[in-house]
């Protein structure tokens, strides 16, 4: 009996120690910022998102085929011709919180130091990022620019006035508790 | 005793799992379709495995000049053009339909395209597998008003079957099963229905200009004498834009006509330069 207590203590602590959050249906969103007539644009809703609040680390992970435009030979050229998702078909970002505080209930901003890993290349980075805690559900939402040519994605000079090197990335996920 | 083997035992699985990497509790992603085994829905004259996208029109204008042996005069055959146009509207994600007409016999063609395989990146279909069948109408005068002309005898009908497969991101080959079907054909001992093989493939040079050839292999055709239809050309994408520019020994530009009835030989110089281009517009 002493030892069955022993092992269900055993186990609610090390799940409780455990603070990681997890969804596989965050959302990736970017845009070039060009003014242009056919606006350049995509999203990706099945990005893959784990967070561990002990260690403060985070990962995510895209997968570029799942960026869907409105214009179906958009994203064939997405996938084509810039981030070449036959080579490089993941990216993936890896980070810490820089200044975790102990407990998260409303929502704060934090920072978060990382690697994203995309189109072969890997570029450290610091993101602002919103975090709140309610129920279980960790929200988390980023915004920030990244530079095509930081990432050895070319833009010929024919699509130049239709495409931007500096891209808009919002990000939204909803995490749960595992 | 066992207590601390308990506690050693569950403090040392919570250290091996706080050590695993994050990324892996993520998994694998799933496997997608293999995307752009060919740029255009066409490999040069043939169908290619592509299908326009659900609610794109695709328009298609194509031209074959004359035969480039035919010399100065002719300017190497660009005063003789054959034409043909084409809308393609894809009605659901991998089937569309299509209207087409071309100048040579004023043929109106009429056809539907439906994918029913799609290659995976990783595990699931090694290939991709296209269905195809058009219809033909030719809507040339009759030639003697005296005879029983019959509606009929102005259709002809053709189905293939496109096997393809993308080998890596230049390299895409397809293997093109054809069986035609003519309602009326010039002497009795010729038959309605002849079968042809299709070998077609692209390279990529550089990421917007692919190489491409094509041979349409006859079976036995019996007492007609036809060429068996070789094209290789380029393709240029530029954003909406698809260039086809190629050679070929076919003038005809419709399934019937180019696998069926080329008279071209290339070892004679009876080559056509011709041009396809592609544009897409999202409805």
């Amino acid at each position: 009996m002493k030892n069955i207590l022993v092992i269900i203590f055993m186990i609610c602590s090390s799940s409780l120690c455990a603070q990681r959050y997890m969804t596989r249906s965050a959302e990736v969103y970017f845009l070039s910022e060009k003014e242009a007539l056919e606006v350049v644009e995509a999203t990706n809703n099945q990005v893959g998102a784990v967070i561990d609040l002990e260690t403060s680390e985070i990962a995510f992970q895209i997968q570029l085929r799942a960026f869907h435009f409105k214009i179906a030979l958009m994203e064939e050229h997405f996938n084509e011709n810039y981030v070449e998702s036959d080579l490089y078909p993941t990216a993936t970002f890896r980070g810490a919180f820089l200044d975790l505080p102990e407990t998260i209930s409303s929502e704060i901003e934090l920072q978060v130091q990382g690697e994203m890993d995309f189109h072969g290349l890997k570029q450290k980075m610091i993101l602002p990022v919103k975090v709140s805690i309610k129920d279980n559900i960790l929200k988390g939402s980023t915004q920030f620019s990244l530079l095509c040519s930081d990432f050895g994605i070319e833009i010929p000079k024919i699509v130049s006035d239709k495409l931007a090197n500096d891209i808009k990335v919002i990000v939204n996920a909803e995490l749960s508790k595992i | 005793m066992r207590h601390s083997f308990f506690f050693f035992f569950f403090l040392f699985s919570a250290i091996l799992e706080a050590q695993d990497d994050l990324m892996s509790l993520l998994g694998k992603p799933e496997s997608s379709s293999v995307q752009a085994t060919f740029k255009g829905i066409r490999v040069i004259n043939g169908q290619s495995v592509e299908v326009v996208a659900k609610g794109d029109l695709l328009f298609v204008i194509e031209h074959r000049f004359g035969t480039i042996s035919s010399g100065a005069y002719e300017l190497w055959g660009l005063d003789q053009a054959s034409m043909r146009m084409s809308f393609d509207y894809g009605f659901a994600d991998g089937f569309s339909i299509s209207v087409a007409r071309s100048s040579f016999q004023k043929t109106y063609e009429s056809s539907a395209k439906m994918k029913l395989l799609r290659q995976k990146v990783s595990g699931g279909s090694p290939i991709s597998l296209t269905a195809y069948s058009a219809v033909f109408l030719n809507s040339v005068r009759w030639i003697d008003d005296e005879r029983d002309n019959m509606f009929r005898s102005r259709l002809s009908y053709a189905y293939q079957f496109m096997f393809a497969r993308k080998f890596n991101q230049n390299l895409s080959l397809q293997l093109t099963p054809s069986f035609v079907h003519r309602n009326l054909v010039l002497t009795e001992a010729t038959e309605n229905d002849f079968v042809a093989l299709g070998f077609g493939g692209r390279y990529k040079l550089s990421k917007r200009v692919s190489l491409n050839a094509e041979y349409f292999y006859q079976f036995d055709r019996g007492p007609e004498d036809f060429t068996n239809s070789l094209s290789v050309g380029f393709d240029i994408e530029t954003g909406g834009h698809v260039f086809q520019l190629h050679l070929t020994n076919s003038q005809g530009m419709f399934e019937r006509s180019f696998i069926g009835e080329t008279i071209g030989k290339w070892s004679q110089g009876d080559i056509y330069f011709g041009f396809n281009i592609s544009r897409v517009f999202s409805l």
